[in-house]
């Protein structure tokens, strides 16, 4: 694998370029992956190292990188937003088309991840097939959980500790480590993969670890579209999204990364 | 308006299969320190750090002069698995004295400081202990010592309270109960975590002394999340009480922090911390 620094220069993004380790039919077909934010990176780093791996060595090639002020990519953590993170697919994408000398480019996107895909569609960065894995279908419920978490991991912090001010929290929104500036949270906010407009996928993938009924919902909606639409529902590698880990639990997501090569490939 | 740094994707090691981020001052013209800090592996972590602790800290060092170097040991975040047959232990060492051989030829550093959380921590102390190239480790949550007053700080906050003493009972008839299921919690993996392999006390103090002895400044940080060996903030002084220090070691408890440094400002706290120890210590590097 090839890691580097692409993009403009005064803002570079960091990627990780995984070739084909075998020339196959699916040597033409580029994969990128995108991404979850904050915590939940940190959990998937290795998850999507392995998908980004069992790609390349099926013959695919494939590209993992950084949001903008995420991971090791140039900017702040609370310089982040929805509208740069969008153009930051873009840039992706191209370097992908580059490096691969193909335009056909499937994406693979995790929690927000996939749900930025679904929002760079909206803006017409045409994809050839995406693949939603547990994708945040709405923003504003990703938002409660988050606060839910922090809230939890805050009594667990403040346990024991007498007038614990908690101006820093209340000044600046962050969330288990994480600053989210009100720039983004409202273009999280604004996240309803439900009422999504019409966007051109000609193949798509729900590929989930729990049965929620949004996951249903959003399957029939991009049906509705006239998108081919497939939900995959594999319970073998729950996300535990919900639960939040201080000492930095890592996502073993064996089975539905093995279920989205297979799809893929 | 020009960051202050510039950054540059490695990719080192006599099989080129480790991977790693430097970061320096923007221009070879800005003032460098005659140091370089290596930024180890946390735990399980990528390179990045704990909520990207690594990059910050990274950044700010390069606007005071100084390179650092943030990478993955092998087989972890995106650096390939050795094949060979070393324990993990070995491996590491050997890693991080490649990082240090890179740096010295990319970057004509000579003189290394390492900072290393939990395992890290841990893999500080293993490359402290041999290589001369270290002139200073920082450990965060590393290796820790009960001592009478750990006791009596953790059991005097449970008989202080009525409510508190019946939770413990209620713990205590729970973690018996699930000894015999063999089910994990969340406290089992806590303690596991943080005691690992600890070492005989008298090794560790041993071996820091070795390092003492060696010049090599050491700094010391543990988290309130270590509440099961560390509890209070002189513990360091009455653990390793037997440690002559000659002037180089420091200490420091964070009371509101847990592990992983998760709100901003007791990482801020922490960051601000370790800035001022280093440039505290590495200016005796500057004349040399």
């Amino acid at each position: 694998m090839y890691p580097f620094f692409f993009g403009n220069a005064n803002s570079q993004l960091y990627g990780v370029y995984h070739p084909p380790l075998s020339i196959t039919k699916l040597s033409s077909t580029g994969v990128l992956l995108s991404q979850p934010i904050a915590h939940e990176y940190m959990r998937s780093h290795w998850a999507i190292r392995q998908l980004a791996q069992r790609l390349s060595d099926r013959g695919l090639h494939c590209f993992r990188f950084d949001y903008f002020g995420t991971g090791d990519s140039s900017g702040e953590s609370d310089e982040c937003s929805i509208e740069r993170w969008i153009e930051d697919i873009q840039t992706a994408k191209e370097e992908l088309e580059n490096l691969s000398g193909t335009k056909t480019i499937f994406a693979v996107g995790l929690r927000l991840g996939a749900s930025l895909l679904m929002q760079a569609a909206e803006k017409e960065i045409a994809f050839k097939k995406i693949i939603l894995w547990d994708p945040i279908i709405m923003g504003t419920a990703y938002i409660e959980l988050l606060e839910h978490l922090h809230s939890r991991q805050m009594k667990n912090i403040m346990k024991g500790s007498i007038l614990r001010k908690m101006s820093p929290y209340q000044k600046k929104k962050e969330f288990l480590g994480h600053p989210f500036p009100q720039r983004l949270l409202t273009g999280i906010q604004n996240i309803n993969l439900l009422t999504t407009k019409k966007v051109n996928i000609p193949k798509a993938l729900l590929c989930i670890s729990e049965q929620i009924d949004d996951y249903q919902s959003l399957s029939k909606h991009l049906a509705s579209m006239g998108n081919e639409v497939k939900l995959l529902h594999e319970p073998g590698s729950p996300g535990r999204w919900e639960v939040f880990d201080e000492v930095g639990e890592a996502l073993f997501a064996s089975e539905i990364i093995q279920k989205i090569v297979d799809e893929i490939a | 308006m020009k960051p202050g740094f510039k950054e540059s994707v490695c990719v080192f090691g006599k099989d080129s299969r480790l991977v790693g981020v430097v970061t320096e001052p923007w221009t070879d013209l800005e003032k460098r320190t005659k140091v370089g800090i290596l930024l180890l592996n946390a735990g399980l972590l990528h390179h990045v750090g704990p909520h990207r602790l690594w990059v910050d800290l990274a950044r700010r060092l390069a606007r005071l002069g100084c390179v650092s170097f943030r990478f993955d040991l092998s087989g972890f975040g995106d650096s390939i698995a050795a094949k060979d047959a070393l324990s993990y232990e070995e491996r590491s060492v050997l890693d991080i004295q490649e990082a240090m051989a890179f740096l010295q030829k990319r970057k004509k550093l000579h003189k290394f400081f390492m900072l290393g959380f939990c395992s890290g921590a841990e893999n500080a102390h293993r490359v402290a202990l041999v290589d001369n190239r270290v002139a200073g480790a920082i450990f965060m949550d590393g290796w820790a010592y009960r001592t009478w007053k750990f006791y009596i700080k953790r059991y005097w906050i449970i008989l202080s309270d009525p409510i508190k003493i019946l939770m413990f009972f209620v713990r205590s008839i729970k973690n018996l109960t699930q000894t015999f299921r063999r089910k994990s919690t969340a406290e089992e993996d806590r303690k596991q975590i943080f005691a690992s392999d600890l070492p005989q006390k008298n090794k560790t103090v041993a071996e820091l002394q070795a390092m003492v002895d060696r010049n090599i400044e050491l700094l010391f940080l543990y988290t309130k999340s270590a509440y099961l060996y560390y509890n209070y903030k002189n513990q360091f002084k009455d653990m390793f009480s037997k440690l002559r220090s000659k002037g180089m070691v420091e200490y420091h408890y964070f009371d509101k922090a847990d592990h992983m440094y998760t709100l901003l400002e007791e990482r801020k706290h922490a960051m601000n911390i370790i800035l001022q120890w280093l440039q505290k210590v590495w200016i005796k590097f500057e004349n040399t």
